[in-house]
């Protein structure tokens, strides 16, 4: 068994890749894996424990317009229309109604299956 | 058989719904400006403002300030405890994602509930704006 890979690794795409959404509940950071339409296929437990969101309401649904409607703007969904994407912005999401800062990480490229929203909990002020 | 307490949890627990798939961005901030609670439309609505200017997001008033002075100016004004600050005022935004240039118009209410709470209601109505233009010249 191979070690999550950071946050920040610039070959994380291939690592995600390779995981079962089992595997992906593993990984140090928040993981939503969708189709290239924006269906969630994975919701991994980490990415739970930071919105509140149940994985099991979140797998089927349209993930900006039914889970995450906060990112579904210009800055963050319209970027997944682009071929290739791996861009990381610092952002907010709210667990119920109170704020908690997070850098994402948006990733995508022509040979993946999938695109990931991935969230890096920030602690600090 | 469900207690008072229990009650009044689940009279809660039906409301957070209402207020996370509201069309209306809302934020409880405090004097300074700082959020302690905003649904997603208010997330989705003020995040790219505050990175045109640069700014984290968790200060709202910052944010619209950093557009209208004349916003931050109202709040610092308004002396009372108490009271309506700004009601459903419109104003005209200018900012830049991924360096294209937006015009939107937003219409804003704040109203001050105690001294170090105020509630902000906003929200982006430029496609109203434009859906209602169409009804006029269609008549």
């Amino acid at each position: 068994m191979t070690s999550s890979p950071t946050f920040s690794d610039p070959n994380l795409l291939d690592w995600l890749e390779q995981q079962t959404p089992d595997q992906l509940d593993n990984a140090p950071f928040g993981v939503v894996r969708m189709t290239r339409e924006g269906v969630v296929v994975a919701y991994c437990k980490s990415e739970s424990h930071i919105t509140g969101i149940d994985p099991a309401y979140a797998v089927g649904k349209y993930y900006f317009t039914q889970i995450a409607p906060c990112a579904n703007n210009m800055m963050v969904a319209a970027k997944y229309a682009q071929p290739v994407l791996d861009e990381e912005l610092d952002y907010i999401l709210t667990y119920v109604c109170e704020p908690v800062k997070v850098t994402l990480r948006l990733l995508k490229s022509p040979q993946s299956q999938y695109q990931y929203f991935l969230v890096n909990r920030k602690f600090v002020d | 058989m469900t207690n008072p307490a229990q009650q009044a949890q689940q009279h809660l627990q039906r409301l957070l719904p209402l207020f996370h798939h509201s069309p209306l961005a809302m934020a409880e901030i405090n004097a300074q400006g700082v959020i302690s609670q905003l649904n997603p439309r208010a997330v989705q609505l003020m995040m790219p403002l505050a990175a045109h200017l640069g700014l984290p997001g968790h200060n709202l008033l910052d944010v619209l300030t950093g557009y209208l002075p004349s916003v931050g100016q109202a709040v610092a004004d308004f002396g009372a405890d108490s009271g309506l600050i700004i009601d459903h005022e419109p104003y005209t935004i200018r900012f830049a994602v991924s360096q294209s240039w937006f015009d939107r118009h937003f219409c804003l209410t704040i109203e001050k509930l105690s001294p170090d709470t105020l509630l902000v209601f906003f929200d982006d109505v430029t496609d109203f704006l434009i859906k209602a233009d169409a009804m006029r010249h269609g008549l």
